[in-house]
């Protein structure tokens, strides 16, 4: 119950929040356009009362109510429509800025590979439509209260025994709300293969995938990968359908014989003298009413259900990531220093993605001086990545910790810390909006103006790539929006562009940015590299570090670090390394080997 | 009814019965009968009024009344699961007919084309949040009115007929004035929608993971939500300032209403008050009135089912958009086990739909059967663009590309493209099972677990399989409970895997585009060194920037502002001393005196 009045609360509030005067408005029209209709008997009764004193006037007066309210429903239903077209508008757009907040808020990116997390997200997404207008169920199961109560009011008038009559109406009811939850219940349990569906929907509309699609013909069978999976779920939508007509429809069977016995008992003190033909009237008129409300009150507290679940995911959702920003926050709001004087240390560092046992990263421990350029190389999957993850907090190490300059960094405000670092990674992100932000994103506190764009690119080695753009900054990237299409490599750039916008970070991590490179400005971009880093050693003691599998470009690492199954194996300068022969020089040589002259 | 309304209906009606014949049927039955069964109460209820009053027998009344209850409740859970399947079954159609046409054409201009995209969000209902199956779910209640609406108007025509004609016009053009009304308001929105799709990205961008890393890193959250704050604003309040709210025209329906309805009713009282109606007549044809109503209400599923019925319109413009572009020319030929001599490209001339500046103003290229050729060039010199002609996802706005002589464009595509095997840079992850990942690359040989197999061994793929917890059945991608995730060096091995697969199968061509670029030291030491053996039977083209990998194949072209410049083997090259040379020796330089 507590439950149920935090949703009501919440639905409330939402709507309340998203355009105050639209919710009352609509609260009032949605109900007042409702109300208004038990009304109108009323209207029949005043002129059935003139029919029989023959009293023409009488009976015009009930004509004259009928369609007076018939009037007024009709201008609060086009009240209310205008109102709540408008407010469910609003309320898209609250809920919509209030999740994006959300969701990019959490300062971790763990929640996006919980299975649970996804869930909730993919059916707070289906769910959307009955988050937009949360009054509308609730002022309109008022409503239909409401009206029921008005019409036990009215049988009560003939017979107190009558008003039991709503009564049989309830094993209805409860098999009507119980086909509900079932219902939400089953869909709960396909959000994993409803995401499913929508990858295989986005891998054929989608422009990327589009290439291989083609040339390995994988349209139809992706098609009906997809036909197969929906029909299956639908199989269990139809098997449960069947059970739940069959229950709803024996709750009605009692419903009807309750009514068919109440009118009988009527009929027969009407015949007997003992009450009015107008009483049979009376019955028969409110049981073709309390039809059509029964239905109507099924149907929005059905509405109501539906809305109120997809509420508690919003506040399960909300909670989730208030806890997780507050535990974040909660550990410490440290400044980050202002320069790097001693480095960054790992003390035995280990980490397990959440959910997985396997140790990704054990026992780590690093020393990276200020000042310094450092390389990581390994295999594929020996933890370079996380490693990169665990210095931009994305993840919070499982065991150990991280020193800056002596500081936990897991201490530090986290905004703070990477508002003083800068990050280039393997997955970027292909930005399509127009040239200037794309890059610009990287340091949102700057204006994107020429000069600021363009210094950035220069330090990425892309400075002549807005030349190749015919509007130059101003050009929209990407076919999303009828923008210009970039080779990888040209993302690429972008996405090192974006890197260096913020121009004295504490730690530059670049995780193989150059995997699409040319050979000459992967040449040009370490030079550069090296030294923006003996500048940026001068002034504040900022760290580079750089993953990357070009062991050209890594021997020019003032520290390399060799990961192997999640373990440092070594540490130390190139010629160091070469001269113990170990694991780098092996590595170092096999490539060395394919430009040799054989 | 005009044209345009009615052919508006039908189609709804042939939407639905495309989606499930049967469901529709029980629907829209479920709607008709329930309609019909008001009507039939309100005279069950007179007949019963009349008998209680002569004192005739009351049971064949009274059951009837009972019974027409009972029947319209038990039809109300059917008309509710029913539409609720209908609901999803009519979505789910419609998306599988967006991706079937989307995904059918041979070339890419479909699915490239912002116009398309457009399309498809307003198909989807993503900018109004309502899916075109939610007109399916109410189609049965709306039939229900309207046959609840024409029976309660023959009632009364019985009564005088030109009373039920009267009703009959006003209500039509009441709805009709609702009916423009919100037309309006989702045209508005549609004009709007490659603007708010803008806002839409913004909040994917949030949303989604792909961005998470970069959007913390920078600090973005708060970037994104006023960007799409901003946007959506800007866009909603200028339709906001074009929106009419109508209260003239609504004032004006409902007053038109009183009057007919008033006059209606004032002739049904007075009639009955002076003795030349009966009472139970007099009471039937009251609500017979308020049943006509219903014709001139407007609810949401009115305007759902408009909403439906231009989703399904726009599904059409997809499909025909679809159909009529030649980008790729279906062409007619079966490309066989072509090409057996040599791929030629002619004076070839292509620009990307939209854009002005042409990729390639005259290429020359011979690509000899059952060799490799390595491609070398900057960024965006045209590489990648190049094999896209080559597979036919494209096809040249001049010049011509031909195989063994015969023009690439006499072939059908569909047939050529089975020729082709190819790992592009943004290869495809599939989130479905391991092996699906690799069989995929030749569906007509998805059986052959030996071939798939030995594809990994090739590939150095099969280690990475081992250690998947469910081997080939593991589905790939975390989001699943029992799903293993993969770094981008494990996809692009599995990527290479698909394509080494294809060659096994059958295809004769195999394009590899920066096929090393994410895998590490050792994996891309063992695709130089196993480049032979890899691309044995095939003809080969290969873009690397690492020269490790281009200096195994049979022959290396340079590309520069989208013409040859230099081509000849590795040692040729070298020797000739150009850019080849130069690029090659910058990069070999670097390990040199290391070792």
């Amino acid at each position: 119950m507590r439950d149920f009045l935090r949703g009501v609360k919440l639905m409330l509030t939402v709507s309340w929040r998203a355009d105050r005067l639209r919710s009352v408005l609509a609260g009032i029209t949605a109900s007042g356009q409702y109300i208004v209709l038990p009304l109108r008997a009323l209207g029949l009764k005043v002129l059935t009362d003139g029919v029989v004193a023959h009293d023409s006037a009488h009976a015009v007066a009930g004509a004259a109510m009928i369609v007076g309210f018939s009037a007024a429903n009709r201008l609060m239903a086009w009240a209310s429509l205008n109102v709540r077209m408008r407010l469910r508008e609003h309320t898209q757009l609250y809920l919509d800025t209030h999740l994006m907040g959300l969701t990019a808020g959490i300062p971790g990116i763990a929640h996006h590979e919980l299975p649970e997390y996804l869930d909730s997200v993919e059916r707070l997404r289906m769910e959307r439509p009955y988050l937009a207008n949360p009054f509308n169920p609730i002022s309109w199961t008022t409503a239909s209260i409401l009206q029921a109560g008005t019409v036990v009011v009215l049988l009560v008038g003939i017979s107190p025994l009558l008003a039991l009559l709503p009564l049989f109406g309830i094993p209805a009811a409860i098999a009507s709300a119980h086909a509900e939850e079932r219902s939400i219940d089953l869909v709960d349990e396909q959000a994993e293969q409803s995401r499913v569906l929508r990858h295989l929907m986005d891998l054929t509309t989608q422009p990327e995938p589009a290439k291989e699609l083609r040339i390995y013909g994988l349209a139809d069978e992706l098609l009906e990968r997809r036909v197969r999976l929906f029909d299956a779920l639908e199989a269990e939508h139809t098997r449960q359908s069947v059970g739940n007509v069959a229950r709803i429809s024996s709750g009605w069977v009692l419903f009807a014989a309750a009514y068919g016995a109440a009118l009988w008992w009527t009929v027969d003190a009407a015949q007997s003298g003992t009450e009015s033909i107008g009483a049979v009237v009376l019955v028969l008129t409110l049981g073709a009413q309390l039809n059509s409300q029964l239905a109507d009150l099924a149907y929005n507290v059905a509405w109501f259900a539906r809305s109120l679940r997809a509420v508690r995911r919003l506040v399960w959702f909300t909670q989730y990531a208030d806890d997780a920003t507050a535990t974040i926050a909660a550990s410490g709001n440290a400044p980050p220093p202002s320069r790097l004087d001693d480095g960054i240390r790992f003390e035995h560092v280990g980490f397990s993605y959440p959910g997985s046992g396997r140790r990704v990263l054990e026992d780590v421990n690093l020393f990276l001086p200020a000042g310094s350029t450092i390389a990581i190389v390994g295999e594929n999957g020996s933890g370079k990545t996380t490693l990169v993850k665990l210095l931009a907090r994305m993840y919070e190490p499982t065991t150990g910790r991280i020193l800056v300059d002596d500081v936990d960094v897991a201490t530090m405000d986290i905004e703070a810390w990477r508002r003083r670092m800068s990050a280039g990674f393997q997955d970027f992100e292909r930005l399509h909006v127009l040239a200037r932000h794309s890059v610009g994103a990287g340091d949102v506190t700057r204006d994107a103006t020429d000069d600021v764009v363009h210094d950035a690119l220069r330090r990425a080695v892309a400075a002549d790539l807005p030349n190749q753009f015919p509007d130059r900054l101003d050009t929209q990237l990407g076919r999303q929006f009828d923008g210009i299409d970039l080779s990888v490599g040209q993302w690429q750039k972008v996405a090192l562009g974006r890197a260096m916008m913020r121009d004295t970070p504490l730690l530059l991590v670049l995780d193989e940015p150059t995997a699409s490179l040319d050979a000459p400005t992967e040449h040009a971009l370490f030079e550069q590299f090296a030294g923006a880093a003996r500048d940026v050693a001068r002034t504040t003691g900022g760290i580079t570090v750089l993953v990357s599998h070009r062991f050209s470009t890594v021997r020019m690492a003032d520290l390399i670090v060799v990961l192997s199954h999640g373990e440092i194996v070594e540490t130390g300068p190139h010629d160091e390394l070469m001269r113990a022969n170990g694991a780098y020089a092996q590595l170092y040589r096999i490539q060395a080997r394919a430009y040799r002259v054989d | 009814m005009t044209w345009a309304r009615r052919s508006e209906a039908l189609r709804l009606l042939a939407c639905f019965r495309g989606a499930n014949r049967r469901l529709t049927a029980i629907v829209l039955g479920a709607g008709a009968a329930s309609g019909a069964l008001l009507p039939v109460f309100m005279i069950a209820t007179g007949a019963l009024a009349g008998a209680v009053r002569d004192g005739r027998p009351v049971a064949l009344p009274l059951a009837a009344v009972v019974v027409t209850f009972l029947l319209e409740r038990v039809l109300d859970p059917i008309l509710e699961e029913s539409g609720q399947a209908l609901w999803r079954q009519v979505d789910e159609s419609l998306s599988q007919r967006i991706m079937r046409a989307v995904a059918q054409p041979p070339g890419l201009a479909t699915v490239e084309s912002p116009a398309v995209r457009d399309l498809i969000v307003q198909a989807q209902g993503e900018l109004t949040d309502l899916t075109p199956g939610q007109a399916a779910y109410h189609s049965g209640r709306i039939l229900a009115t309207v046959v609840q609406g024409a029976a309660s108007l023959l009632i009364l025509a019985t009564y005088h007929w030109w009373l039920s004609a009267a009703l009959l016009v006003a209500y039509w053009l009441t709805y009709r004035v609702y009916r423009e009304h919100w037309q309006d308001v989702t045209l508005v929105l549609y004009r709007r929608t490659d603007r708010l799709r803008h806002a839409h990205y913004l909040r994917a961008l949030a949303l989604e993971p792909s961005a998470a890393k970069e959007t913390r890193v920078f600090g973005l959250a708060e970037w994104l939500v006023d960007g799409y704050r901003q946007r959506w604003m800007n866009e909603m309040t200028d339709i906001w300032k074009t929106r009419r709210e109508g209260w003239g025209a609504s004032v004006a329906t409902v007053t038109g209403l009183v009057v007919v309805e008033g006059f209606a009713l004032w002739s049904v009282a007075v009639d009955a008050a002076n003795g030349h109606l009966a009472l139970g007549a007099a009471v039937v044809l009251a609500q017979a009135v308020l049943g006509a109503a219903i014709l001139g209400q407007y609810k949401e599923g009115h305007w759902l089912l408009s909403e439906c019925a231009r989703a399904v319109e726009r599904i059409d413009e997809v499909e025909t958009e679809a159909a009529a572009t030649m980008d790729v020319r279906p062409g007619a030929l079966d490309a066989g086990n072509r090409p057996q001599h040599q791929i030629r490209f002619e004076n070839v001339t292509f620009a990307y739909p939209g854009t002005s500046v042409p990729v390639f103003d005259g290429l020359d290229l011979e690509i000899d059967a059952g060799r490799s050729l390595a491609i070398v060039g900057e960024n965006g010199a045209g590489k990648t663009t190049l094999v896209k002609l080559l597979c036919r996802l494209h096809d040249p706005q001049g010049g011509r590309i031909t195989v063994d002589g015969q023009d690439l464009r006499d072939l059908d595509p569909v047939s050529w493209h089975h020729r082709v095997a190819a790992v592009f840079q943004d290869y495809v992850q599939f989130e479905l099972s391991a092996f699906d990942n690799v069989a995929y690359g030749a569906l007509h040989n998805r059986d052959d677990r030996e071939g798939v197999a030995d594809a990994a061994r090739l590939s150095g793929a099969d280690q990475l399989i081992e250690r998947l917890p469910a081997g080939w059945d593991t589905p790939l991608s975390r989001q699943f409970s029992d799903g293993a995730e993969l770094s981008g060096g494990e996809w692009q091995r599995l990527a290479l895997t698909r394509a080494l697969f294809a060659v096994r199968s059958g295809a004769g061509v195999l394009v590899l585009d920066e096929p090393t670029a994410a895998l590490d030291v050792r994996g891309e030491a063992e695709v130089y060194e196993r480049f032979v053996e890899l691309t044995r039977g095939a003809t080969t083209i290969v873009i690397s920037h690492r020269f490790s990998t281009v200096r195994r194949a049979d022959r290396i072209v340079v590309i520069e502002h989208g013409v040859v410049v230099e081509d000849g083997d590795h040692d040729a090259l070298i020797r000739h001393g150009g850019r080849y040379a130069q690029m090659y020796t910058l990069q070999a330089s670097r390990f040199d005196g290391g070792d």
